[in-house]
């Protein structure tokens, strides 16, 4: 607890803080993309058609 | 597996929609009572209840919570038990939701009418209300998570995901920025002051544009705009890492609102760089819904719900581009405080919210009463007369705001202010609120053919109350197959998925709003500023109350033609007892920070003030602020005293040991020394009015450091 309080006794060093979360979310952010651009094509398909039902699949207009 | 049979609710979405439309008449009917009362101030009606002060906090709660919190609940009602193929988790529920929504919604109006306000914008509700809200979006977000959890659809479709985090993301927001200490019934103090305040509240209202205006309405595109077009999402990919993205950076921007105030550099530097990284996920929203209509956009020629869908998208683009260069702080220094804010708020509102909302309107009520909209050609005509409406509204705001910006900062040869005068801007800037309420009016005729629209589609369709449905129940599926990527297994478990949104979204406000309140030298210390006397305290209460902070800023930029036209520039340490801030955001009259110093460039006498307050226009013709004569006949609520200031001294203001007990003694002698001098200026008026109190508090404003020179050079 005394490691926490004494982080925010003093100002300096505070632009840290951002810098890190900004860190962990670009590191997220590049693992994501990754992820994504390898998704299963089927499922990218199918989870793109979720709105629709049964009956409506077959007349959605695909380019 | 065993094939079920089910029906979908449509009461509660046509509840929901009823209410839509209703609290949109009301509420833009109310918006356009505030646009007539900044040209003509006798549609103030000299009444209380009727003032700018309390009208236009009355018009953005129900525009943003009834308008817009009903739209979203039609549309998440109506789209989520079609996503999931279920039916909602509890019909007592839903009518909890809705009944009580509405109630919160009739407390609003009548509590923030009667003057009881925190006076922090888009959260001006007091603290039974919050407990309220608080309450009923605990049983929405529980009805949805329910029906999530008795889906019989493995996967969440993305709009589930933003419904999610818009549930998660508005509890949080509310509850931080809802946290006060009451002092009676219907009052309270923030438990925030100051600076500290001011983040806390920005970094609710920026995410109540974020997570109530924004994320719930991306939802209802990615189901709507889909089902309207008859064409699946553009990409599901971009969806995924769109959504993550825009709820892990909206969260940050919120100090945008707060660039050169005395909010730390740092915190200021980091709305502005998040706001311009939003650009990015919050443009891949807008391109993911334009690009499903790829292919079809013959049928933007003939629907008018895909129309009303393309401009909303659009204007979705349109301010979320605006925003962050915005929060750029070079253009920020002129947009700030001015009506270019205005007109880049209500691209958002009338153009993002509006029309997804009529979209969403025109589609599924002639669908859940079997039949076809009544009129195609009104509801074209609406769409015309409403984007109309739109350039009416915002071109001549933009306008304003950039000839306000001039004028505040023009200089002429000699280094002096070419516009000392404030009226003279007030003045200039005129015929751009004609044209604006002339805007205002075609959107709202066009929101009155819908109503008509409506109800001849209602009266001619037969209500489906119980639409049947079949789907397969779902297989129990635990662990994470083989093969089976991380976004797909955590899109069939929505427990995770909103932890994992949780996690999202409290980075950033943890990151901002810790370190500003817990480090002290975010907020040095003046010796000089000193808590406010009994009755300046009583009349800082009149003026939240009389929502002076919708016109008037108490924070002087550090720039030269500011502090050519106010004086010296705010200081983070001179707030340190604002329970809550007042810094404002928008100065359709003068800033009022500096009111108070004698040798300063703005002081008035005690007399001029009574006089103002009483009738302005008698002061100046041309001034457009409205008249305060209750002020002078109603009494000080010297009973409260004592609960006022045990609770600042509960926040930490040091008010003496005791003080509770004696505090109304000294309030008499501060109240009877100010109405001597009136009486010594011809005005007579007795010592326990308001009007006191008010006076008081102005003549307070800004002396803490100018009285003292020492103060200010340190």
């Amino acid at each position: 607890m005394r490691i926490v309080t004494s982080l925010f006794d003093s100002i300096h060093g505070v632009y840290w803080f951002p810098v890190i979360a900004v860190f962990i979310f670009l590191i997220i952010f590049v693992a994501m993309t990754i992820h994504t651009l390898t998704l299963n094509k089927t499922f990218e398909e199918d989870a793109k058609r979720m709105p629709f039902d049964a009956d409506e699949i077959n007349n959605i207009r695909e380019l | 597996m065993e094939l079920q049979k089910f029906y979908y609710d449509n009461k509660i979405v046509r509840l929901f929609a009823y209410a839509t439309i209703l609290w949109g008449v009301v509420g833009m009917l109310v918006g356009l009572l505030a646009a007539l009362q900044i040209m003509f101030p006798v549609l103030n009606f000299g009444l209380e209840f009727t003032t700018y002060g309390r009208v236009r906090p009355l018009h953005t709660n129900a525009v943003i919570f009834a308008f817009v919190g009903n739209g979203i609940f039609t549309g998440v009602y109506y789209s989520l038990q079609r996503l999931l193929k279920a039916r909602m988790f509890s019909d007592v529920l839903s009518r909890i939701h809705f009944w009580g929504w509405q109630l919160i919604i009739v407390l609003a109006a009548v509590t923030l009418l009667a003057g009881f306000t925190t006076g922090k914008e888009y959260a001006e509700l007091e603290w039974p209300i919050d407990i309220l809200i608080a309450g009923i979006w605990v049983v929405f977000g529980w009805n949805m998570m329910g029906t999530i959890l008795k889906r019989r659809v493995k996967h969440i479709y993305v709009a589930i995901w933003f419904y999610i985090a818009t549930f998660v993301t508005v509890a949080v927001l509310h509850i931080v920025n809802s946290i006060e200490i009451p002092w009676s019934i219907m009052k309270s103090y923030s438990l925030f002051a100051g600076v500290q305040d001011a983040l806390v509240q920005w970094w609710y209202g920026h995410n109540a544009v974020a997570f109530f205006l924004t994320t719930p309405y991306l939802g209802l595109m990615y189901y709507f705009v889909p089902k309207a077009a008859n064409r699946p999402v553009y990409s599901y990919k971009l969806s995924i890492i769109h959504f993550w993205a825009l709820i892990f950076l909206y969260i940050w921007a919120g100090p945008h609102h707060l660039l050169y105030t005395s909010l730390p550099d740092w915190a200021q530097a980091l709305g502005t760089v998040f706001s311009i990284m939003l650009i990015a996920p919050s443009w891949g929203g807008m391109i993911n819904g334009l690009l499903t209509l790829r292919g079809v956009w013959d049928k933007v020629r003939e629907e008018p719900v895909l129309k009303f869908f393309v401009v909303a998208i659009t204007a979705y683009g349109m301010s979320t581009f605006e925003g962050p260069m915005l929060s750029l702080k070079n253009i920020n220094a002129i947009s700030h405080y001015t009506n270019w804010t205005i007109g880049h708020v209500h691209i958002g509102a009338l153009g993002w919210n509006g029309f997804l909302t009529f979209g969403m309107l025109y589609f599924l009520i002639p669908k859940m009463f079997n039949t076809k909209l009544h009129s195609i050609k009104l509801a074209n005509l609406h769409f015309w007369i409403g984007t109309l409406g739109i350039l009416f509204y915002s071109i001549p705001m933009y306008w304003a705001g950039w000839t306000e910006a001039s004028m505040w900062k023009q200089f002429n040869p000699t280094g002096d202010l070419v516009y000392p005068n404030y009226l003279e801007i007030v003045t200039q800037i005129m015929p751009m609120h004609y044209m604006r309420a002339f805007g205002g009016l075609l959107y709202y005729t066009g929101l009155l053919i819908l109503v008509y629209n409506v109800v001849k589609t209602v009266k001619a369709g037969s209500f489906v109350k119980e639409e049947a449905a079949e789907a397969y129940a779902l297989a129990k599926e635990g662990k994470r197959g083989s093969g089976e990527g991380f976004h797909r297994f955590l899109e069939r478990k929505p427990v995770r998925f909103m932890i994992f949104a949780i996690v999202a979204i409290l980075i950033g406000g943890i990151v901002e709003i810790i370190p500003t309140y817990l480090i002290k030298s975010n907020i040095p210390i003046i010796a000089t500023v000193k808590p406010y006397s009994p009755l300046e305290l009583h009349g800082r209460d009149i003026y939240i109350k009389e929502g002076c902070y919708n016109c008037h800023s108490q924070m002087i930029r550090p720039f030269r033609s500011e502090t050519e036209r106010y004086g010296e520039y705010s200081k983070s340490g001179e707030f340190v007892y604002d329970h809550p801030f007042q810094f404002g955001s928008k100065r359709t009259g003068p800033d009022l920070a500096r009111e108070g110093v004698k040798s300063g460039k703005i002081y008035k006498p005690d007399s001029w003030h009574y006089n103002h307050m009483m009738d302005p226009q008698k002061m100046n013709s041309q001034s457009i602020m409205p008249k305060y004569p209750w002020l002078a006949n109603k009494s000080i609520d010297m009973g409260s005293t004592a609960a006022k200031i045990r609770v600042m001294q509960y926040l930490g203001v040091p008010y003496p040991e005791g003080y509770d007990l004696k505090a109304n003694d000294d309030l008499k002698v501060q109240a009877t020394a100010i109405a001597d001098g009136l009486k010594a200026s011809g005005i007579d008026v007795a010592s326990d009015k308001e009007i006191i109190a008010l006076i008081a508090y102005l003549q307070r404003l800004g002396t803490d450091i100018m009285d003292s020179p020492a103060a200010l050079t340190k």
